[in-house]
This record gives structure tokens, sequence and C-alpha cells, in this order.
């Protein structure tokens, strides 16, 4: 039985696994990646995509909400900026993807350092206002702006294609955006590993004493909001191309609240929290869809389709009331009683 | 075994193989499986509710008679809450899991724009019968059918009534709409009005979607002395307007394209909703006159309860006739039951009557939306109905 965990070098210090075992599972979980679409029909394939582009943006979120303690509700406009940006130059201009994805998350930083500079003297509810004034903001500023963006008509954008490899399907969709997610977790990783995410959390706890540590709070609220905005203009880019398709009504602010709950109920702060947040949301959502179909009759009626979202919202509220700590304050509770059995700690 | 037993099963159980690989998706013996995307939850389930109610009830009605060719009818329905990318996954799910065979129910115009480079690469055949917007037919898909007409048709007709019908050549005319796609769809007809007739075109008022408050809007108008006043709103805008003209003791005549053709819409305005026009397709759920509103309604107090019949709307009508379109088109192909006999089918249609439901639906090679004639119904706000006060006038 382990005893602890006992980093005795520096390199072990900094590393980013802490024992063999995180290693293995790692593997085991890269292994499983790689090998999924393999084994999984279409149909899940392109859900499970669409919950690796959720969770990229909700890694981006999580830098600045969880980490920085900046409470934001604009996500859904960063998430449109990236997408429109990757729409507009692929199908537009024909750009390659490969272009089209960093454009949209530069496009979205740009408008995050827009956001970011007005809100540095905001806090809690008046930050969330000033964020969620952006994404109608944005949604506004689409619809005007016809002659760029094709107003409410929508952009249809191409099959993705990198670097004459197509990856039309799912499944060969699926590699793409399991590599940029990879690359998120690891920069989110990297980030709250390193001076600026330190910076963050000291930030996040309290910022005057940051500041009196000589921690230049402005900047790195900044920074936060910069790189949050760039990891949600990436999935904006990723979600363009997986639906080929973007139109204001795809980017409403539901959006922004869902990945709030994302965070919160994966638990704020963590990395594998806001992926595994995502997962349990979204996939909330497609269990009730697919009881709700199976059972048919009653609970198959129309009607009854209101109950669904009943259920969903219920599910998230009770989870928010009694584990706030999120599904990693539940994995991490269970985790020390399994290391301390049968000592309590 | 002996040799000749192993190649006759081989042969049996290769042809059977070949059979079973030549059956089209979702086509069996005895059952045809078909889709249908809408909103059923959120604010716009108003539509996708009653859409996806008329289905259930042809459904029924036409496995009571035996269904299509000995085969009946399955209708799987997801609910994609009028959100473009759950659209797509919706039909995704269909294709795969439910292995449907054709797509009878289609959501909003963004959610189809989103499902159509899918059906286009399946060769699905879809009908589309509840929101129509050029970029569905324009360029056309070959698997992608749209039936009735595009807000601008339907009010460049309503135009037409006000003016031949009613004789308001002379009055002050004013539009306001809906700072997007359907608001440029409606003010398009408005002006091919304006210019048909050399009418007095006073005001434009452009508004914010989503808005709730036309307080300025309207004061604008009084004080421009508008007489006749064309909404481009979705649903609650024309309410809004109405209650703001009467609270300025305005006496307009207001006109709104079929989106204004739904009983909510009175019971918002309610006093102020009496005697205001829209332009649609289909007629009126208590126009028991037309035989195929008399059959519908009473298939649908035969199949649905009390307050799923109060759901319906102008939607149920669109969506029971388009899916006696596609019923035709698949009674027609007989026992061999194929996607590409049925797409064929409905390229063929030439005038098909649904009974008064529809103006006459024709199709053609390359053509891929049949914009069906419009009438003009008027809304009597005591009884929360609407009645038909015009023929139905072919679109231009």
């Amino acid at each position: 039985m382990r005893t602890g965990v006992i980093q005795e070098s520096y390199s072990e210090l900094i590393s980013l696994f802490r024992n063999p075992t995180q290693t293995y599972w790692t593997v085991a979980l890269v292994i499983a990646s790689l090998a999924a679409p393999l084994l999984l029909t279409n149909h899940v394939t392109s859900l499970v995509n669409g919950m690796m582009i959720a969770a990229v943006g909700v890694i981006g979120l999580n830098l600045l909400t969880g980490t920085t303690g900046l409470i934001s509700f604009g996500q859904a406009g960063f998430l449109a900026v990236g997408g429109y940006t990757a729409a507009i130059l692929s199908a537009d201009y024909g750009m390659p993807l490969w272009l089209c994805l960093p454009a949209g998350g530069l496009m979205a930083a740009a408008f995050g350092l827009v956001v970011g500079i007005p809100s540095l003297r905001l806090k809690g509810l008046y930050l969330a206002i000033t964020t969620l004034a952006f994404t109608i903001i944005i949604t506004h500023i689409i619809l005007s702006a016809e002659g760029i963006t094709h107003g409410s008509s929508g952009i249809s954008t191409p099959k993705p294609a990198i670097f004459g490899l197509e990856l039309a399907t799912d499944k060969s969709f699926y590699y793409l955006i399991l590599a940029i997610l990879t690359l998120a977790v690891l920069g989110s990783a990297n980030i709250k590993r390193s001076r600026i995410g330190r910076a963050f959390l000291a930030i996040r706890e309290q910022d005057i004493a940051a500041r009196v540590m000589g921690v230049p709070v402005a900047r790195y609220k900044l920074y936060a909001f910069v790189v949050s905005s760039f990891y949600v203009g990436v999935a904006g880019a990723l979600m363009a191309y997986h639906i080929r398709f973007v139109n204001v009504d795809g980017f409403s602010l539901v959006i922004s609240i869902e990945a709030v709950s994302m965070i919160i109920v994966g638990g704020l702060g963590s990395t594998a929290g806001a992926v595994i947040g995502v997962v349990f949301v979204l996939g909330l959502a497609e269990i009730l869809n697919y009881v709700f179909g199976s059972m048919g009759g009653t609970l198959g009626s129309v009607s009854a389709m209101e109950l669904k979202g009943f259920i969903y919202g219920l599910t998230i509220v009770l989870f928010l009331r009694f584990e706030p700590e999120g599904l990693m304050g539940i994995y991490r509770e269970y985790k020390n009683r399994w290391v301390n059995w049968p000592f309590r700690y | 075994m002996n040799w000749f037993l192993k190649g006759t099963l081989t042969a049996t159980l290769l042809t059977m193989g070949g059979v079973g690989a030549m059956a089209a998706p979702g086509v069996t013996e005895d059952k045809i499986v078909l889709g249908a995307v809408d909103p059923l939850t959120g604010p716009p389930s108003l539509l996708g509710k009653a859409h996806s109610l008329a289905l259930k009830v042809w459904q029924a009605d036409v496995n009571a008679r035996g269904g299509i060719n000995g085969r009946k009818v399955e209708i799987v329905f997801e609910d994609d809450g009028y959100v473009p990318a759950r659209a797509l996954q919706a039909l995704k799910k269909m294709v795969e899991v439910d292995d449907i065979f054709g797509l009878i129910g289609t959501s909003g115009s963004s959610q189809l724009a989103a499902m159509m480079p899918l059906i286009d690469e399946i060769g699905i055949p879809a009908l589309n019968n509840m929101a129509v917007n050029s970029h569905h037919f324009n360029p056309p898909l070959e698997t992608l059918f749209v039936v009735g007409p595009t807000y601008c048709q339907e009010i460049a007709a309503g135009m037409t009534y006000l003016v031949e019908e009613l004789g308001l050549k002379d009055e002050k005319y004013a539009i306001a709409f809906q700072d997007d796609e359907f608001g440029d769809d409606v003010r398009c007809g408005y002006l091919k009005g304006i210019e048909k007739y050399g009418l007095d075109n006073v005001l434009e008022l452009e508004f914010k979607r989503g808005q709730k408050d036309f307080s300025a809007e309207m004061l604008k108008a009084r004080a421009a002395g508008v007489t006749v006043l064309v909404s481009g709103g979705v649903v609650a805008e024309h309410s809004t307007l109405l209650k703001e003209a009467a609270k300025n003791r305005m006496d307009i005549t207001f006109l709104g394209a079929h989106s204004a053709h739904l009983t909510p819409v009175q019971a918002l305005a309610g006093s102020a909703g009496d005697g205001y026009y829209a332009a649609d397709y289909v007629p009126a759920l208590t126009s028991l006159e037309v035989s195929g509103v008399a059959r519908f309604m009473d298939l649908a107090n035969k199949y649905l309860s009390e307050s799923e019949v109060d759901s319906l709307n102008r939607y149920a009508l669109a969506g029971y006739a388009g899916a006696l379109i596609f019923e035709h088109a698949m009674t027609e192909c007989g026992e061999d039951l194929t996607r590409a006999c049925v797409i064929e089918n409905l390229e063929n249609l030439d005038g098909f009557e649904t009974d008064g439901l529809l103006g006459p639906v024709t199709y053609g090679e390359g053509v891929r939306h049949a914009p069906t004639a419009i009438m003009v119904l008027q809304s009597n706000a005591e009884d929360k109905t609407f009645s038909i006060v015009s023929e139905r006038m072919e679109v231009e």
C-alpha cells in the first residue's frame, strides 16, 4: 500500500506524472483514445467529437474562471468569433484548415483583449454581466456585418482537409480533434504549473494580496482573457468544420451558461475536471434523449419532452448543491478513501 | 455434407445476402422507417410539437389503412431544440442507429441548412414543409424537396389582396421588419407589392431580432400617418405591434406572413388582434369546408388526446400535407421501394393535390421548390379563429 507521494528531486517535483500508476493509466487512456473510432459507431464518434470540441473550449474557460477566478459568460461570443473566422476564411477565401483553426483562435484572442481591458476593474456579477453583453454585441455584429458574415443566412464550410488528407468523416476528423484536445490539455497543465499559472491562482485567491506581493494583476488578468479566448476560438473553429455550417442560432447565451455549469460540475480549477464536466453534461443530455426515446408511450410523447429538460436542469442544480467540488472532488474523496483504507486519513 | 449440398447452401446464402444488401435502408418486408427532426422543446416547440403531432396522426392513419404497399410506417422523432448542431447530430443518429429511409421533418431554416450537406452526401429523400428559405433550393439538392412559398412570395400575394380585393391603393404603407434574413424576405415581398401597384411607401422600420418593445416604432408610424402596416416579425412581434397600434389609437390594416397565422399571436394581441390579415399557403384549422382540413381534424380527434389537439396549428396542416406527398411518392414505387424511386416520383409530381391543404404541388427536373398557391386569412379575435377571405393566388 502506497503511503504517500514523495518527490526526492527537482525533476520529480516538476514531472507531469507523480507516480508510475498515473503514467500507466495515461498510456492506457491514450491507447483507448486512439482505438476508439475503430470500435465506436459513426454516430457515437460524432458525439465524442462534439464532446472533445466542447472540452477544448471549456478548458479555456476553466483557465479564466476556475484558475483565475474571473467569471465569464462570454464563451458563446468567443465561440462565434472563432467559428465565423474559420468559416469566412475557408468558405470565402479558400484558406486551408491548418490556417483557419489558429486564425479562429487568434481572432477570438484579440476580442478577448478587447473584452478584458474594460473588465480589469470589474469582479463577480459586474464582470459576468459585461461578458454576457459581449456575447450579445457579437451576435448583433454578425447580423449587421452581412457583407463579411453573410448575416443571418449563415455560412456553409467546406469539408475539412489537412495537407491533402480529407477528414470529411467523423472518424477521420476525430484524430485531428483529439490531437488539438491533447495540446489543449498539455497547454493548460503547463500554464497552471508555470509562473503565469501561479499568478492566476494568486489573483483568484486574493487579487489585492497578489498585487502587494508584486504580481502585475492587470497584465495577468488580460493574459487569462486572451489565453482563454484563444482556446474557445479554436473550439469555435473546430465546431465550424464539425457541423459544416455556422449561424447565429448556434451561438446562443445558453452555451455560455452550459459551459460554466460544465466546469463547476467537473470541478473548478481542474483541467481533468473540465473534460469530465463536459462528458457528464453532454452525456446526460444524450442519455435522457435515449431513455425518453426508448420508453415510447407516455414518456415518449411530445409533452414529456419538456420533462427531459427539467430533469437535465434539476440534475445540474442538485449536483451544484450537494457536490460543490464537482466530479473531481468526488474522485479525490474516493481515491483518498481507497488509498487510506482501512484508515480514514 | 456433399459438394452439391455445400454449393447449393452457399449459393442460397449469397443470394439472400445479396438481396439483403440491395434492400433500401429503412425498408424491410413489413416496415418503412422515416425520420423527423423537430424543435420539441423550448419556445420554438410551438412549431415542432404541432408538426410532429400531425406526422403521428398521418402515421396512425396510413397504418390503419394497411400501410404503404403492405409496409407499416414507423416515424422516429428527434428533438433538436432549434439548434443547428443538434439537428445535424439528430440526423446522424437517425441515419446510423435508426436506419431511416427518408426524412419528413426538417426543423427550421438554419437547422435544415446544417443538415443539407449530410442529406446530399447520403442521398436521403427529404421533404421540407416547415421553413422555406431560398438557400434550401437554390442551388437545388438532388434529394431535398421544398414545399411552400417563400415569405417574399407570401407577402407579395398578400399585398395583391390588399390592393385588388380591399382596394387599399391610396393608403400609406409601412413595414416593420426584423434585421435578419427572415425580415429581408418579408421586405422583399413588400417592395414587390409597392413597385407593382405604385403604392405610397412612407416608412420602413427595421428592428432588432428579439426586440420586445415597439413603442418608438409605432410612434414613428403614427407620425407618418401609416394606415397599412406589413409585419416582418416572427410570432410575438406581430402581437406587440398590434397592441402598440391599438394603444396609439391607430386605425391600421395589418398584414403578416404565415407566422402571424397562429392562435398564440391572437391570444397575445387580445382584442387588438381582431381583423388582421395573414398570408399563408395552408388553410385554417377551423376551415372545415376544405375537405383536407376536415379529414385531418377527424383523424386528429381520433388519434390524439384533447390537449394534443389543442397544440395543433398551421404547422400541423403543413406537416400533414407534406406527409401525404411523401406517401404518394412511396406508394407509386410499389413493392420495390427505393430512395431513387421516391426521388424520381417526387420529381415527377405535376399538380399533385392534397385535398385543399395546399395548392397543386409541382416539381421537375432540377426543380426542388414547389411554391404552392397562397391565400389570405383574417383573424377573429373573439373566438380565436381564422377565416379564409381570398381565393388561392398563384405565386408570381
